[in-house]
């Protein structure tokens, strides 16, 4: 790289570089999203918990176990339904719903079982957020599970009509 | 490499170790997918071996670190600190290797050493960090055409994540094809390192599966690969700190970790320094214009696996984050350290440059590092 161009380069990286750094949206970027993540995980639990229970037993399903994971991570709340033999533990803190519903799929003994996994996406501004929920539900006898979706606002509960 | 160069490289690689190492065990609690990785650390030390979303060896790995410091933050943080610490030295080293010039590697490896999201991630007990150094040692093992090395260590980088796929084939056939073509033994005993150094990798990625999931045949092998494969084909969340593959290198992001409280030294973010990044970016285009050119080949290695470890992310239909270019960092800052190394030797502009990067590297270490 000839040195001309490679110092024109680097005046304008350096400056660019440290006028984003010093930025102070930038450096609270992180700070910001996180307070909204925050905010809205607080109200969720606080408030849209007794909503999310109530689909539970829409759903048909009547016991509730697990737990809001306490981090950045989308929270999962886990909700089985069980027949026959007892199931005596729920896999808590897998990767994926995928990954659970493949676990449970194998016992033979389960009729059915509903898996509802949470999670948050803080809008722009604060206090507009979502909170979306997922509900794949696998009844025996069919192929493919249905699937709930469910629609949170503040201080709202909006149920959309099942679909694929 | 004479004295003062052996002592500065020291010097960095003791440096790099010490501030990764302070308030290492903050927050005493899980940290970003630390909350995904952890849960499979408890199991695997009760015994089980629940069926991983990944390879396992990434996964596997702070197990190390647990056996020896015990269940806590420190202990399952303290692996990634050393693979971080190994992958500066190995930068200096592939550099070295090809650019035959120590103050290029020297550069190479400085970058590294200040880049913030290097520093985040490897404070994390996350898989790209272990990924990064197991391709950073084949890459090097591949260049010193050390077969027994090159396959070790593409075996372990497979087994860690996936994505290690693509850089891996780039290797395989840079490793095979320069024997073939330029090497001086026989044909046949090159034919026969191709077949020999695909089993090897293989053999290395399976032997790494039958130790986690132990009693594993061929069936069953493709069985949990099947599965692996299923999980990553479903649908994905896009969170809000998910981002295009196209925006990674070019808009300066901030991944929110941690939040304690607003304030200095009270939250983690994952981000990297924009200078950084801008810099590698020109200095790999310009590699890449005089590559076509045919001026200059001796960038070839480096460009073709920063590219391997970047373009297959445009092709993924899933979300995406900043932190999946971890392990390309590498070969891009050796890239940018010897462009810089080329413009301006170690003039005054080299130290401008250096002195703003670690400026910045200390500005932010405040958003990194939780008190």
């Amino acid at each position: 790289m000839n040195k001309l161009p490679a110092k024109i380069i680097i005046i304008i990286i350096v400056a660019l570089s440290a006028w984003v750094l010093v930025s102070r949206e930038y450096l609270n970027y992180g700070s910001q999203r996180r307070a909204e993540f925050d905010q809205a995980r607080k109200m969720a639990n606080q408030s849209l918990m007794p909503a999310v229970v109530k689909i539970a037993q829409d759903l048909g399903i009547s016991e509730k176990t697990g737990k809001f994971a306490p981090q950045s991570s989308p929270g999962y709340l886990l909700l089985q339904q069980k027949t026959g033999e007892k199931i005596t533990q729920i896999e808590y803190g897998l990767t994926s719903e995928r990954d659970l519903y493949r676990k449970i799929n194998r016992r033979k003994e389960i009729l059915a079982h509903g898996i509802l996994q949470f999670w948050m996406d803080p809008g722009p501004a604060p206090l507009s957020w979502n909170l979306n929920l997922t509900a794949d539900l696998k009844i025996r006898g069919q192929s493919e599970p249905a699937i709930f979706n469910y629609y949170f606002a503040p201080n709202a509960l909006n149920h959309q009509s099942p679909g694929r | 490499m004479n004295r003062n160069g052996k002592l500065c490289l020291l010097g960095l690689l003791a440096f790099a170790l010490i501030i990764r190492l302070v308030l290492l065990s903050r927050p005493n609690e899980p940290v970003f997918d630390e909350l995904h990785y952890l849960p499979f650390l408890e199991k695997m030390l009760s015994g089980y071996r629940p069926i991983l979303p990944h390879p396992p060896l990434g996964i596997m790995l702070p197990i190390l670190g647990i056996k020896f410091l015990g269940y806590n933050s420190f202990g399952w943080r303290i692996v990634p600190v050393f693979f971080a610490v190994i992958g500066i030295a190995l930068t200096y080293l592939l550099s070295l290797k090809i650019t035959q010039k120590p103050s290029s590697a020297l550069y190479a490896a400085l970058l590294l050493s200040f880049s913030t999201l290097w520093f985040t991630i490897s404070r994390i007990d996350m898989l790209d960090i272990f990924l990064a150094v197991f391709l950073l040692g084949a890459a090097y093992f591949c260049l010193n055409e050390n077969f027994l090395g090159f396959g070790l260590l593409s075996g372990l980088a497979l087994a860690t994540k996936w994505i290690a796929i693509v850089p891996i084939f780039l290797l395989y056939f840079w490793f095979v094809g320069g024997a073939i073509f330029y090497g001086k033994k026989h044909k046949i005993v090159n034919y026969l390192q191709f077949i020999g150094l695909f089993l090897l990798i293989f053999l290395v990625y399976f032997g790494v599966n039958a130790f986690y999931y132990r009693d594993v045949n061929l069936l069953n092998f493709f069985n949990i690969q099947k599965q692996i494969l299923e999980i990553h084909s479903g649908k994905s969340i896009n969170l809000a700190y998910s981002s295009p593959a196209w925006s990674w290198y070019l808009i300066p992001q901030a991944i929110p970790c941690f939040n304690l409280a607003p304030g200095w030294f009270n939250k983690i973010i994952i981000m990297e320094n924009p200078a950084l990044l801008w810099w590698g970016v020109v200095s790999a285009l310009f590699a890449g214009w005089r590559i076509i050119r045919g001026k200059s080949t001796k960038l070839l290695f480096p460009f073709l696996l920063w590219v391997s470890l970047y373009l297959p992310f445009f092709f993924l239909q899933r979300a995406l984050y900043l932190f999946y270019i971890i392990p390309a960092l590498p070969f891009l800052y050796i890239m940018a350290g010897d462009s810089l190394d080329e413009a301006f030797d170690s003039g005054l502009w080299s130290k401008v440059y250096l002195g703003f990067v670690i400026l910045a590297f200390f500005y932010l270490y405040p958003q990194m590092v939780m008190k």
